[in-house]
């Protein structure tokens, strides 16, 4: 399980080893989108959002 | 049949001047939904709201890389760390948002700076409810990140230097407050150079291109003195360029996750759109001039971001209808891009952007500015360079927006002038009637005049002022404008007089702090007083300054801005940071909390000691040193019988005449490290609440832990008792242009009274006289006491319910108990 196979992870396009992990959070005031730029190969086996590209 | 219902409720609760559930009704769907996301980052009090915690992401990104470039210069190692930060940091966009950026991971953060201070980052791992979870987690880092700064943070590196005595005084918490560092400071921008739609950062990297290019040929060129300075210009200059370019990177990263979520997750079309208008704007600005005034927002809100990612910037000068005034006639008059409720929409939303930006301050600045992150006051109305009436339509738009959104930061000052239209004077009254507590009213001709006086500005500079932080006029020019106001030159004036009292002495803190006077049981005049207070003022004033000015001097030197040069026009062609003060004009002031009390004690002690020979000094002086204990009906008599400021007495209102004489004569004594004059600048934030257990009894009935004046020019809280125009002439008996840089008179004012057009003319006329009477600012709480005091029981039901503290106002449910009774207890004036 590595970032670059997660639904969640846009590569950069002009460094495809790196990208956007882009998430959803709802908290108590507010909902918004959040991006934190992860390598396309880190380990997400941990991750709690990870979920499978196409699923 | 609903808009009928919710126009006949609209009705009712203006009637009812319940103006802050007015707003929630006429506020569209998407600025309600705004106004109530943002985390409230002003400390409640002194204490920060339950689910605000401090982002770790900027210390761990800046320290990571910091550690990792030991052997840059300061400038290109630090825009190196902040380019880590902004590569790196987690960025959001908040639903139905259309302008983005935020100094923290996620929007119930607040900045850490861990380059600072030391005595900062120790508050940090100390403060209960901040820790992000998981505590244990988040404590060890920041424990690693503290003790890898301690000893090393800016703050630390001045303090060495200083003289030890003047360190332990000034650090002692009794005379002053702030750091003497840009990390913990206020600084202008320089709008003229960026903001006029004349260039983006990539227009500056294309200057700062071209002075390497010059540069590095001298280097290699006949050598001689004037190449020396160029190898560190040329790092400077290569730092300024690295953080323009990672700045630019940031913006593009906002526009990347905007179309992603557009493209990938968005199922609404109109948001999808207003996506991909967030992302051609990121990717506009700031890189390229603005074009539109979503761009031009957007522009200058990622300037603000981005000063506050490398420094703790208290305050947010600003004059928004001036800079973007000309966007907005574009979008909705010329090309009708816009409707003016969109854009209304936008000038909200660029309100409540500043609003959420929270930054991680020690106790003693969350208590001395309650319900508030910073002093951001913004400069509406005023003139162009060629002294015309400078109002547009977006003065107009921002004064109606701020009815809408009801933030309590920013707030406006408002540069009254002559020529101001009468419907935009209508505007600040309608702001100020629905008890927004600002626009505060500023005499633009005299603040012009003033600081052609006290610092040189050419006149059409001077004409470009905005607020430094609360109250001084700054203008936003190329030698004008400020790079670090230090806020540590802040005193605490009511300890003149009682070191005057106990010959330097100080009562509460026991020990020595001011200059040995003589002993005041033995003198035998109001002369002989009046002298040694004099002493006791200029020792303050010199302490606070030599202080302040080391900081400022060697602040390139230990803290660095990269990021706030690059942006600065001298820097870009100078090559220096921009708070070396090379090349600056001066505008520093001294922020004087505490005032009045030390002319209400002068006067009480004239009267009653002097000229009636009711007591002695010893006498007085020894009912201080016990808190007036026993001694009630005397400390009666001194709040009783003595002559109290503002009332048109002129037996007080001479004293207060005669110490700014004396007070401005020292003023241009010492001397900022540009040569230029100290001026003072009477205001207190909610310092009256933070010193009043510091500042022991004085002759003016007060006793140690009662709350201090209000503070600037104000009259105690129900001790001017002859009305609004005896406080007004009181005020205008000494020199608003040559006295001091600026004085600031909180007023309050009946609801009732200034219902409708009758409320209208009474209060325009006011005005007129103010102007005429030549003060320079007069602010208002228009609120009753019966509605603070329901505020005072049930705060839940008044959170958008604001008042003006003192430079700035705050949501009255955000402030301590101590300061609401303070506000509630100032005399409402009548107005005839």
């Amino acid at each position: 399980m590595k970032c670059e196979k997660c639904k969640w992870f846009f590569p950069f396009e002009d460094e495809q080893t790196r990208g956007d992990c882009v998430n959803r959070v709802v908290d108590q005031r507010q909902g918004y989108w959040k991006a934190k730029p992860k390598d396309a190969g880190e380990d997400a086996s941990k991750c709690p959002n990870f979920q499978v590209k196409g699923s | 049949m609903v808009a009928a219902l919710r126009k006949e409720e609209v009705e009712r609760l203006e009637k009812e001047g319940a103006w802050w559930w007015l707003a929630e009704k006429k506020r569209s769907e998407r600025l309600d939904y705004l106004r109530k996301a943002v985390w409230k980052k002003g400390a409640l009090g002194g204490e920060y709201a339950p689910g605000v915690k401090v982002g770790l992401e900027r210390p761990i990104l800046f320290t990571e890389s910091w550690k990792e470039n030991d052997y840059d210069p300061i400038m290109l190692r630090k825009a190196k760390a902040l380019a880590n930060v902004l590569d790196n940091m987690t960025i959001f966009i908040t639903d139905h948002a259309q302008l983005v950026g935020y100094v923290g991971e996620a929007p119930h953060t607040l900045l850490v700076l861990s380059e600072g201070a030391s005595m900062i980052n120790e508050e940090v791992y100390n403060e209960h409810g901040v820790i992000p979870e998981p505590e244990e987690e988040s404590l060890k880092i920041i424990a690693e990140i503290n003790d890898y700064w301690a000893g090393n943070t800016s703050v630390d590196k001045v303090a060495r230097l200083l003289d030890p005595e003047d360190a332990v005084k000034f650090l002692s918490g009794a005379i002053g407050w702030g750091t003497p560092s840009s990390s913990y400071g206020y600084s202008g921008k320089n709008y003229e150079y960026w903001l006029t739609g004349q260039r983006g950062f990539e227009d500056i990297i294309a200057e700062i291109d071209q002075k390497l290019a010059e540069a590095e040929e001298k280097t290699i060129g006949t050598p001689g003195p004037d190449i020396l300075p160029l190898y560190d210009k040329i790092q400077n200059w290569e730092a300024m360029k690295l953080i323009l370019e990672a700045s630019i990177r940031y913006a593009r990263r906002y526009a990347r996750l905007a179309r992603i979520v557009a493209e990938n997750f968005e199922a609404d079309p109109k948001r999808r759109e207003e996506l991909l208008r967030v992302a051609e704007t990121c990717e506009r600005v700031p890189a390229k001039p603005q074009r539109n005034l979503q761009e031009s927002f957007q522009y200058d809100h990622f300037v603000q971001v981005l000063s506050r990612i490398e420094a703790f910037e208290g305050a947010w000068p600003s004059r928004p209808d001036y800079y973007h005034g000309p966007w907005y006639d574009k979008d909705v008059n010329i090309d009708k891009r816009l409707t003016r409720k969109e854009a209304l929409d936008l000038v909200g939303e660029f309100m409540i952007r500043c609003y959420e930006v929270g930054l991680f301050a020690p106790r003693w600045a969350r208590e001395g500015l309650q319900g508030i992150t910073g002093t951001w006051v913004w400069t509406l109305g005023g003139v162009d360079k060629e002294g015309n009436d400078a109002c547009n339509d977006l003065t107009t738009a921002f004064l109606q927006a701020a009815r809408l959104v009801r933030v309590s930061n920013p707030t406006f000052g408002f540069r009254w002038h002559p020529q101001v239209k009468e419907e935009v004077l209508r505007e600040c009254f309608e702001c100020i009637r629905q008890g927004l507590g600002y626009p505060s009213m500023r005499n633009d001709p005299v603040l012009v005049a003033n600081s052609v006086h006290w610092h040189k500005h050419p006149i059409e500079e001077a004409r470009t002022w905005v607020h430094q932080a609360c109250m001084s006029p700054c203008p936003t020019t190329k030698h004008g404008t400020q790079p670090m106001r230090m806020a540590s030159a802040t005193a605490n004036t009511a300890k003149i007089i009682e070191y005057a009292l106990f010959n330097g002495f100080d009562p509460v803190l026991k020990m020595q702090m001011g200059v040995e006077s003589g002993d005041a049981r033995k003198f035998t005049s109001y002369e002989e007083l009046y002298e040694a207070w004099k002493k006791q003022m200029r020792w303050l004033m010199d302490i606070l300054v030599r202080t302040v000015n080391l900081g400022r001097a060697k602040d390139p030197e230990f803290f660095g801005r990269p990021f706030l040069s690059a942006t600065y026009e001298r820097s870009v062609e100078s090559g220096l940071d921009a708070v070396s003060p090379e090349g600056e004009r001066g505008n520093a002031w001294i922020t004087w909390f505490t005032w009045v009390e030390n002319i209400d004690s002068l006067a009480a002690i004239k009267k009653l000691v002097f000229d009636e020979k009711k007591y002695t000094m010893a006498q007085l002086v020894n009912a201080l040193e016990t808190n007036w204990e026993g001694k009630e009906e005397m400390r009666l008599d001194f709040v009783k019988n003595a002559p109290k400021w503002g009332n048109d007495d002129d037996y007080v209102d001479q004293i207060m005449a005669q110490a700014f004489k004396d007070v401005a004569e020292h003023s241009w004594e010492i001397k900022d490290p540009s040569g230029n004059p100290w001026p003072v600048l009477p205001e207190n934030v909610s310092g009256n609440i933070h010193y009043s257990n510091m500042v022991g009894a004085l002759p003016n009935g007060r006793r140690l832990g009662d709350a201090l004046y209000d503070g600037g020019i104000s009259p105690g809280p129900g001790l001017d008792k002859k009305g609004p125009t005896a406080v007004l002439k009181s005020c205008s008996k000494f020199n608003h242009v040559t006295d001091g840089r600026a004085f600031l008179l909180n007023q309050r004012l009946s609801p009732t009274q200034l219902q409708g057009e009758k409320g209208y003319e009474l209060w325009r006329s006011y005005i007129k006289t103010w102007a005429e009477l030549g003060l320079d600012h007069v602010q208002f709480n228009v609120v009753d006491d019966k509605t603070l005091r329901a505020a005072q029981k049930e705060p839940e039901n008044y959170q958008e319910l604001i008042v003006r503290v003192a430079g700035y106002s705050a949501c009255f449910v955000d402030i301590s108990r101590k300061t609401q009774d303070n506000i509630i207890q100032r005399t409402i004036q009548g107005l005839a």
